[in-house]
């Protein structure tokens, strides 16, 4: 996982709970990284994992209550670090549809060794989008969190049923998302 | 605790720092490299640009021009960049343009590019389009320079023009020995008939009669008394039959050996007459008679078949008139029977007969045949036997048959020879349409 993230997740901590809480967590997490996180750098999923799993167990939230507050948080923060990728678009929809093909391919090419999930889209009707989500890392709660701070980025409410889960045993998540306008 | 966590906080921001720098080195190596790639890639784009071997122009969709190459700087007498921006057209004024449909194709054509001073030069002009999402963004245009190639297809056609010259005065020279020939043969005739008709002048005993009619007059007064009693008049009368018979056998002689020098002199007139039908003006197509010109051929060579004693079997089968140039087509036919008569004369001993047929074959093709009975022709001589210079002959007549193949071709036919072997005898056969189509040839 991108240092890049690392340091998001360090901002949403130090926000939340303090700065001293992230040092704590640091502190209570045998990292496979030793030095400090920077943005351009690789690190491994597994110290994410072990920092998630701390702070769930810290703060007493649940790891999908904290993914998906992470994602919220997250998705202003991506935004303005790279406000080409939002700008020209004014509905969620048309946006959504740019992440797989658009976005996340871009960001593989600045970011050496970023590895993104794959968005299979559906597009049944002018008001809805159905994204069928494939990750390795199983981060769909992550995902309703990023979805929210899209809604919010534009201001548009997307009501969003998630109809199937790789924590309940499917493939692949699939969320259907409709737009209020 | 809260200067410690900003210790800890200022030191981890630190080693943030030196990573990054870290980072941001390796990083600028990675482009100062890459830039460097670039770079020679660069350096390596414009030698291949240099060094091609068309004159190149990039425009843009507008035609205007956004690069050259030196090669095209220095055909045209422009200084580096001289070029840029300017449309296109001032330097390739007719170079044609591609139409919406013409999807990927390249346009290749051969017109004239202006030089700085305005002066034209032929190139062979290569057009491609820049595409990109179905727009033209740009066209590319390889220009070569082909004067050097204009001035060998001039050189060319000069040579090929001297050659087919060369073959018609080769050809012509033919008939003028066929001619000469004729003649020579002829005026050998002439030749002993005069030498008789002197012979029998000489031997006309008009001495004699001087001799006669002198002792006749010195014996004018008593001429009975010298007939009757004259030892010498006595043997008068007897002298003056014997003289009256030789007069007699001798003008008969001399009669006949004039009517036959009148003949061979008629001969002549026809065999000049016939050379001067042939030498009409070059190319000029007529109707002709294929039998009217083989006879006509046939009476230029009537002595040396006569005194050869060879035997002429003609063939005639019903064809149509063709539409060809009489020089033509009585070179091929007078080479064709030299040849043959030059091939039985050298076979002594044997009863020849030259066949010469002409007939259809299919609908659209006439044959001419002429068959000897000389000397034939080796399997091995067959096919070369049409080539330039191939002769078997000790005169070397090879250049006649070679050029009776040009004549054919240029008639729209062809020649070919059969024979069985040597000994046998050989057939050579014109082969024309019968439509007489004659090919334009170059001038
Ligand atoms: C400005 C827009 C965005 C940027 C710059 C961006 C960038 C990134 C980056 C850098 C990563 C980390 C890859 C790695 O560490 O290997 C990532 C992962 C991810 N992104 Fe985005 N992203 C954007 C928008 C979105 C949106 C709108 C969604 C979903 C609706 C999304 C879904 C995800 C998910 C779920 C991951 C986690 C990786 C995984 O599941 O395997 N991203 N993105």
């Amino acid at each position: 996982m991108k240092g890049v993230i690392f340091n998001l997740f360090e901002g949403f901590v130090s926000e939340g709970w303090g700065e001293e809480a992230y040092e704590a967590l640091l502190d209570a997490c045998p990292l496979h990284t030793q030095e400090p996180f920077v943005g351009p750098g690789t690190y491994p999923d597994a110290d994410m994992i072990a920092l998630v799993t701390k702070a769930c167990e810290r703060f007493e939230v649940t790891a999908p209550d904290a993914l998906r507050a992470f994602g919220t948080y997250c998705f202003p923060q991506l935004a303005s670090k790279f406000p080409k990728f939002v700008q020209g678009y004014d509905h969620p929809k048309a946006f959504l549809m740019s992440v797989h093909d658009i976005i996340h391919v871009e960001v593989r090419k600045l970011f050496k060794d970023a590895v993104t999930p794959s968005f299979v889209y559906q597009d049944p009707a002018p008001d809805r989008l159905v994204i069928e989500y494939r990750s390795e890392r199983k981060l769909c709660y992550l995902m309703e969190g990023l979805l929210d701070g899209v809604s919010d980025h534009f201001s548009v409410a997307i009501d969003r049923v998630q109809t199937q889960c790789v924590h309940e045993g499917a493939d692949t998540c699939v969320f259907e998302l409709r737009f209020a306008e | 605790m809260s200067s410690d966590l900003t210790q800890r906080r200022l030191t981890r921001a630190q080693k943030k720092i030196e990573t990054l720098e870290r980072m941001i080195e390796d990083k600028t190596r990675e482009l100062f490299e890459a830039n460097e790639t670039l770079q020679a890639s660069n350096v390596f784009m414009s030698d291949v640009l240099r060094s091609m071997a068309g004159a190149l122009v990039v425009t843009d969709a507008q035609k205007n021009i956004e690069l050259t190459n030196s090669r095209l700087n220095s055909l045209l007498g422009y200084a580096e960049s001289e070029l840029l921006e300017k449309s296109v057209r001032t330097i390739l004024p007719q170079a044609g343009n591609f139409r919406a449909a013409d999807h990927d194709r390249i346009l290749e054509e051969e017109t004239v590019c202006i030089d700085k001073a305005g002066r034209k030069i032929p190139i062979l002009l290569t057009t491609s389009r820049v595409r990109s999402e179905d727009v033209d963004r740009g066209y590319i245009y390889v220009a070569i320079d082909i004067r050097d190639r204009k001035v060998a297809q001039a050189e060319l056609r000069e040579t090929q023009h001297q050659l087919v010259v060369a073959s018609r005065l080769a050809g012509m020279a033919e008939v003028a020995t066929g001619v000469l020939h004729n003649v020579g043969n002829v005026l050998n005739s002439v030749n002993v008939s005069a030498n008789i008709i002197l012979e029998g002048i000489e031997g006309s005993k008009a001495g004699a009669l001087r001799k006669l009619s002198d002792l006749v007059a010195q014996h004018e007064s008593r001429l009975g008394d010298f007939f009757s009693t004259d030892p010498k008049g006595k043997k008068i009368p007897a002298f003056l039959k014997g003289l009256a018979n030789h007069a007699e056998h001798n003008t008969a002689a001399l009669s006949d050996e004039t009517r036959a020098l009148i003949k061979n002199i008629d001969h002549i007139k026809t065999i000049v007459a016939s050379q001067q039908c042939v030498a009409r003006p070059l190319g000029a197509k007529e109707s002709l008679k294929l039998p009217d010109v083989v006879e006509a051929a046939l009476d230029m060579h009537e002595d040396s078949l006569a005194r050869s004693g060879i035997r002429v079997d003609r063939v005639y089968g019903d064809v149509p008139a063709v539409s060809m140039d009489r020089h033509k087509l009585m070179q091929v036919v007078i080479n064709f029977l030299s040849n043959a008569i030059q091939s039985m004369e050298a076979v002594r001993g044997k009863e020849h007969v030259l066949t010469i047929e002409i007939a259809k074959s299919g609908s659209d093709r006439i044959h001419l045949r002429v068959r000897d009975t000389g000397l034939g022709i080796d399997a091995e001589h067959l096919s070369k036997i049409f080539a330039h210079g191939f002769t078997t002959k000790k005169e070397g007549h090879g250049f006649g048959l070679h050029s009776s193949a040009n004549a054919a071709a240029e008639m729209g036919g062809r020649v070919y020879a059969e024979s069985l072997g040597l000994g046998e005898g050989a057939t050579f056969t014109l082969e024309l349409p019968a439509n007489g189509a004659q090919k334009n040839e170059a001038a």
